[in-house]
């Protein structure tokens, strides 16, 4: 009863004009983002993080939630009208989606794509209105211990589960904690790493590394990919799916879901590692695998729910544990902190509105994002002609501006431009750049636990070990670093993560 | 360029307001892909920058200069 109670409560926040506003504006950002392939949605989300201060926290966390699962449905688009994915989550919908496309049935991949990923949402949304609660319960009893342990699992999983070399991604993890230091210690009042210079003592501008590391790299490697020029599109046919897709898409989206949320959920999991599980699985279990990879609507249906179930079930560790399990949680964490929110456990009983209105907002965007991408099939399809010579001045304003206007400090433009420079010499070398993010976000957090942790048992280490959950944890981070060890299992993972960063 | 565009914003949106910057930025970062005609690039660049001063300072109310100090 309490839950139905809080959703009513979450729906009455959600279906206010100003939130239903913003959430319309950021499904919409979130489609423009997918269906543009030359910038992903955590660039994206970088580049609005600014814009975010100055809208309402409730308002402001429900735009980016709209464009962080809108991404996912636009980037479907891409993927099946022209073969290229508009992030890595969307690959493995080119392999069938494109065909189906190509057979003269992309109305019908999309409509399954859109629907699948609308029913997924759905499920997703009650799923973490159930979760977060449960979580935030166990949350509650953590103390410095579990929280450096959780930090650790947080950290080890988004090493693991980045795309490219372990060794690259740790040594981005180890940066991004390094970077992290820098500033005032606020124990003891210290400058840390600032080398005299006064304005590194409020620390390195969350907003002007983000962008710069994703923003504007994206920008300049995209420009040498594309060229500037649109892109050239399948004919549009049928809308509608026949009685036939349907029949055959119902169970993939079933399992699709479950895959997504199971796998959304844990630390370092997102939709690229879903959708192509999703597409294993149903590879597997179906009566008519040569289909597969020749316009399969099994092989759209399963990894559209399971993406979009992934991207939602995110949500859960960051709303419940204030962890976030990958690179645009991370940014989301960001967004909150800087709106004064202590993302984490609290979050729940202190702002209700936030928590219920985000959850609540989340089945709003998903029936938004249906009737932005099926009625309106035809005007993302237009703007996949546009010049992106055209919208890449435009953006380069909008990070320059939105790094200024965090503190209107000329200094964070350069910030933004070493950082630039940084994300596009990492880009080149193959170095992923979301450990360093989640390195950079997470870092504060673990120094101030780890030394609260070691304050309250007088410098003992082997507290981590006396603290049941704890040690839990931490055996669980081993456990994980040893399966990824093992060469079969990180042939799958190189496979799987072959389109991430 | 695309470098140059921020490095210009950051030398002039003190002195020189929000339109300078934005107008320099947009224009310079536009050099970093190739554009069918100069007068499409000019026409962009425009309207980059209207829509700069139109979101950032009437929409968001961000306290910048929109013009430079020696004008205002």
């Amino acid at each position: 009863m309490d839950l139905l109670n809080n959703l009513i409560y979450g729906m009455s926040i959600a279906l206010a004009f100003d939130n239903l506003g913003y959430c319309l504006l950021g499904a919409t950002l979130g489609t423009l983002i997918g269906v543009l392939p030359g910038i992903g949605p955590l660039a994206t989300f970088a580049i609005l993080l600014p814009i975010s201060f100055y809208l309402p926290t409730v308002g402001a966390i429900i735009m980016l939630a709209g464009v962080y699962y809108g991404a996912q449905y636009g980037g479907s688009i891409t993927s099946i009208l022209v073969n290229i994915p508009g992030e890595a989550s969307t690959v493995v919908t080119c392999l069938d989606g494109h065909k189906m496309a190509l057979q003269g049935r992309a109305g019908a991949a999309l409509a399954v794509a859109a629907l699948a990923s609308l029913f997924a949402g759905c499920v997703v949304t009650v799923v973490v209105a159930v979760a977060g609660p449960t979580l935030v319960k166990i949350a509650l009893l953590f103390g410095p211990e579990e929280y450096v342990a959780l930090l650790t699992l947080g950290l080890v999983s988004s090493v693991l589960l980045s795309g490219g070399s372990i060794a690259k991604s740790i040594a981005m993890a180890l940066i991004g904690l390094l970077l992290s230091l820098v500033g005032m210690d606020v124990n003891t009042g210290t400058d840390r790493f600032t080398f005299g210079i006064l304005e590194l003592s409020d620390g390195l501008g969350f907003t002007a590394v983000s962008i710069g590391l994703f923003g504007i790299a994206e920008i300049a490697t995209s420009i040498e990919e594309t060229g500037g020029n649109g892109r050239k599109i399948e004919k549009l046919s049928r809308l509608w799916p026949t009685g036939e897709d349907f029949r055959r898409s119902i169970a993939p989206v079933l399992r699709g879901t479950g895959l997504g949320i199971i796998l959304g959920i844990l630390p370092g999991g997102g939709g690229t590692i879903a959708a192509f599980g999703a597409y294993s699985l149903e590879r597997k279990v179906s009566r008519r695998p040569r289909l597969f990879g020749k316009g399969a609507v099994e092989g759209v249906a399963g990894p559209e729910a399971a993406n979009n179930a992934a991207a939602q079930a995110n949500f859960i560790p960051m709303l419940s544990l204030g962890i976030p399990p990958n690179a645009i949680m991370a940014l989301m964490l960001g967004a909150m902190i800087t709106h004064g929110i202590t993302p984490g456990p609290q979050v729940m009983t202190k702002q209700p509105d936030l928590f219920w209105g985000l959850i609540a907002s989340m089945w709003v965007g998903n029936l938004i994002l249906v009737i932005l991408n099926l009625p309106l099939i035809g005007v993302w399809v237009s703007l996949l002609r546009v010049r992106y010579t055209y919208l890449f001045p435009g953006i380069l304003v909008l990070t320059a501006i939105g790094a200024f206007a965090e503190s209107n400090r000329v200094f964070d433009v350069y910030i933004l431009m070493a950082f630039a420079l940084l994300g596009y010499g990492l880009k080149k070398m193959n170095f992923p750049v979301a450990p360093l993010l989640l390195g950079l976000v997470l870092g504060g957090s673990f120094d101030e636990q780890l030394r609260r942790a070691l304050l309250l048992s007088d410098g003992d280490w082997m507290t981590f070990i006396e603290h049941p959950i704890a040690l839990g944890l931490f055996i669980l981070t081993g456990f994980l670093a040893l399966l990824i060890a093992m060469p079969n299992i990180r042939h799958a993972r190189d496979e799987a993560l072959a389109g991430e960063d | 360029m695309l470098l140059a565009g921020i490095l210009a914003f950051s030398l002039l949106i003190s002195p020189g307001g929000l339109i300078l910057a934005a107008g320099s930025c947009a224009m310079l970062g536009s050099f970093s892909a190739p554009f069918p005609s100069t007068k499409k690039r000019i026409a962009t660049v425009a309207v980059i920058t209207l829509l700069a001063v139109l979101v950032f300072k009437l929409l968001l109310k961000l306290n910048l200069n929109v013009w430079p100090a020696w004008i205002s």
